[in-house]
């Protein structure tokens, strides 16, 4: 047998929650095998666990057929299993070959050797077919660099500080590595995948991307709810095979009746912000949904701060239902505006907090009397939005650090939805969330809509935007060059539009 | 009584409470058997007496360590609200006048910490740093140094005035504390204060006017620190430009031994005045022992670090 890890029969339990059912599968030598499964479905578990990350309730974990206990990261890097996780591990100030040598940097007479350094850091990135100034900076890199080096890093800890040789790399695990690249840095980063396929390596590749997930993997295995639904092999696999399998049902797209266009909800006229955008007149009216695309740097966010009061026009006016816009985003929300920010973690969220603080945090008033809180009707907040958003979890005293993404990104838009918005303007609605909570958010910003509210989505996801929206407005450079329907628009149509190659007059 | 808004940290703010309340119990019944004097009805008032002013700025100072933030210059404003109490009373100011003078200079001066901090973005470490050598250099020009007594008579009344074998002024401590515990448990708008503590950009973000609160916050804890003062005054009967040395300190650290944290988004007024209540018994016991008053110091910072040692042991393992 060529089995580099062999898992059987996996157990892992957080309290109550089961997040590792009885999981078993093999990672060959010489094979991609990608997990997928929605947020919550136990891969990072699994990752984990093979990583000495944690360790297992029950079951056993092989190597090449020997049983052994992975109790720490260290103990995992000797037996040979190199893992990149997600956070990045790199230090911006130092040199790629001081981050890749980290904790194994070869010394001679006491002091760090570092022409043997950059000849180590120059063999692990060549393993990766290639090539970096080691000297340069880690934080002068590109993402997709950047990622390399992590890879070559992570190898590298299979070095023992002793010795000269590393150890034989079993496995490596890489974590969502493509989450930060753009195309051209995805294609070399798959082209250093296969290199280290080609030595034997056995890779774990765990991904939300399932294009990509199909165009790599030899074998792929889904997870759902912390058990195994199946491991196949990719050949002939669709990326709807793989979502009907992750969420367990047909996949719905959000029911699309026509827009019934109501009265003008706001208006940017003549708006200019120097350096963000320029001269940007555009009209919403209740009842739809407008996309707002562009390429990072366009200007498209700035649309989004700029109605919710956070930032202000130093030229032209903003008005809001034919009335001037208040200039801040605690009067718009008198005015019914409400804003979910594009970061949930850092500007969204009270991660320490408890769901139904989380809920109560827009309208403070609502939950008190005569100036002082009610617990119970804070504790009843929370259990409405769990209930109205769809969100799984214990109960609304659960803090929402502990939720996944997707649960999180319910929350952030439960809060603003409690107000019964006018104007709803939403910044990337479902960024790093699964399959199943993308849905339900879609689902309830176009109910929204269809109750007469403005809906204002601002995001770099263009399927998402042609999915949502009714009219498009694209920008480029700070500037709008034209706005589209939806429903005669394609991403084609829209990138063109985006990239300032044509502009549309309308 | 159920607290769902904030599980977590209510379950340990309760449970470090609780764990104080024993610690406290343990000490006065240990002590109890120590030392003859311990019990006795005029070393517990002396105790309280002793713990007024920190009692009273450690309101203040909880409330800006949930919102993430603190202020140094406490115990420089109470100084000088002693000494302008005493200033203006001895100029022929009425008693009420006076002490509502002395209240408006601790206001202004929380309101130029909290601008400093707000507008000009200035952290709270160095904004109040500079308030807290500014206030005590303004109580000490005031009076060149010197405590200024021969106060009219009727102004003695905080200390001297007896209810229920308590002095008044450890009455209005006591009511400080229940107002300032249940406004920061109970009332909307300091809620406001955990969320500011817990993210601050999310709060303003949420339309929580994160600025105006942390001027108000900075506002009372000047005006708690006024107060202070102006007990002060009245138990001593003077203006002392020198009281309340490294009682800024004395407040955190026993803030923070009740549970509140640097961090911001944690703490309770009540365990903040277990805090206090534990740090002067420790101080009273030592005393009662013929431990040398210097000892006192080390001890309290010894019993700081253990406190947020074990809290951050227990923490983790969870």
């Amino acid at each position: 047998m060529n089995s580099m890890i062999t898992l059987r029969g996996l157990n892992k339990s957080f309290g109550a929650t089961h997040a590792v059912k009885d999981v078993s599968f093999t990672l060959e030598a010489g094979e991609v095998h990608a997990l997928v499964g929605e947020n919550g479905a136990g891969k990072s578990t699994l990752m984990n666990m093979m990583a000495g990350v944690l360790t297992p309730d029950s079951g056993h974990i092989l190597l090449q057929d020997t049983p052994r206990a992975l109790t720490s990261t260290l103990m995992a890097a000797r037996a040979g299993i190199a893992t990149v996780f997600q956070e990045l591990s790199l230090v911006d100030g130092l040199s790629v070959a001081e981050n890749i040598c980290a904790g194994h940097a070869p010394v001679q007479f006491g002091l760090i050797d570092s022409g043997a350094m950059a000849r180590r850091a120059t063999d692990l990135l060549h393993r990766l077919g290639t090539d970096l100034p080691v000297w340069r900076p880690v934080g002068s890199l590109l993402a997709g660099q950047r990622q390399l080096v992590e890879i070559a890093k992570a190898i590298g800890q299979l070095y023992h500080p002793e010795a000269a040789v590393p150890r034989p790399v079993r496995a490596l695990i890489l974590d969502e590595p493509t989450s930060a690249l753009t195309a051209d840095e995805k294609l070399r980063l798959f082209a250093a995948v296969r290199e280290l396929r080609l030595q034997g390596v056995g890779i774990i590749y765990i991904s939300h991307h399932l294009s990509e997930v199909v165009a790599l993997a030899d074998r792929i295995t889904v997870l759902r709810d912390g058990a195994t639904v199946w491991t196949r092999p990719a050949a002939g696999l669709t990326t709807e095979d793989l979502v009907s399998a992750m969420v367990g049902r047909e996949v719905l797209r959000a029911p699309r009746d026509e827009a019934v266009p109501g009265p003008e909800m706001a208006r940017l006229e003549g708006v200019t912000r120097a350096g963000q955008v320029r001269d940007l007149t555009l009209s919403i009216r209740g009842g739809e949904v407008l996309g707002v695309a562009g390429l990072d740097g366009s200007g498209r966010e700035t649309v989004a701060r700029l109605l919710a009061g956070v930032e202000l026009p130093e030229q032209g006016r903003i008005t809001l239902a034919g009335a001037a816009h208040p200039g801040t985003l605690r009067r718009a929300m008198s005015a019914g505006v409400a804003y979910v920010p594009d970061d949930r973690k850092t500007l969204g969220l009270f991660l320490d907090l408890s769901i139904a603080a989380n809920a109560v945090v827009t309208d403070l008033t609502q939950v008190a009397r005569a100036g002082m809180m009610r617990e119970a009707l804070i504790h009843v907040a929370g259990v409405e939005l769990i209930a109205d958003q769809g969100v799984k979890a214990a109960g609304p005293d659960m803090s929402v650090r502990s939720l996944s993404g997707g649960n999180q990104q319910k929350v952030l838009l439960g809060k603003w939805l409690r107000r019964a918005p006018r104007l709803l303007v939403v910044e990337e609605p479902t960024k790093g969330v699964d399959i199943g909570a993308k849905q339900d958010i879609h689902m309830r910003i176009a109910a929204l809509a269809r109750e007469g509210a403005a809906v204002v989505i601002v995001s770099s996801d263009l399927p998402e935007i042609l999915e949502l929206s009714d009219r498009i407005a694209v920008m480029h450079r700070g500037r709008l060059t034209g706005i589209v329907d939806a429903r005669s628009a394609t991403e084609e149509s829209v990138m063109a539009l985006a990239s300032g190659l044509v502009e549309d007059a309308a | 009584m159920t607290d769902t808004t904030f599980p977590t940290a209510r379950r340990l703010a309760t449970m470090r409470e609780a764990a104080l309340l024993a610690m406290i119990v343990v000490l006065v019944v240990a002590m109890s058997f120590a030392s003859p004097y311990f019990l006795s009805v005029a070393n517990f008032q002396a105790v309280i007496a002793g713990m007024v002013p920190t009692a009273i700025i450690v309101v203040g100072m909880t409330i800006l360590l949930v919102s993430g933030s603190f202020d140094l210059s406490v115990g420089s404003v109470m100084a000088l609200a002693s000494t302008v109490v005493a200033l203006l009373l001895l100029s022929g100011v009425s008693i009420p006048l006076a002490i509502l003078g002395a209240c408006a200079i601790g206001l202004a001066i929380g309101a130029v910490n909290g601008l400093i901090v707000t507008v000009l973005k200035v952290n709270p470490l160095i904004a109040t740093l500079g308030t807290m050598l500014m206030a005590r250099g303004a109580a000490l020009v005031f009076t060149e140094g010197f405590s200024l007594s021969s106060l009219p008579q009727g102004f003695a009344m905080f200390g001297k005035a007896q209810i229920l074998g308590l002095p008044l002024m450890a009455w209005i401590m006591l009511l400080i504390v229940l107002l300032g515990d249940l406004g920061l448990r109970r009332t909307r708008y300091l809620r406001q204060v955990y969320f500011i503590g817990g993210n601050e950009r999310a709060a303003a973000l949420s339309g929580i006017p994160v600025s105006r609160v942390r001027v108000v916050c900075f506002m009372l804890s000047g005006l708690l620190a006024a107060f202070a003062g102006i007990l002060l005054a009245s138990r001593l009967m003077s203006g002392t430009p020198t009281a309340g040395n490294a009682l800024e300190l004395q407040a955190l650290a026993a803030a923070v031994i009740g549970g509140a944290s640097l961090r911001g988004g944690e703490g309770t007024v009540l365990g903040a005045f277990l805090g206090v209540v534990f740090v002067a018994l420790i101080s009273n016991a030592m005393t009662m022992l013929a431990v040398s008053i210097y000892w006192q110091m080390v001890v309290t910072g010894l019993v700081l670090i253990v406190a947020v040692a074990v809290d951050m042991l227990t923490r983790s393992k969870t």
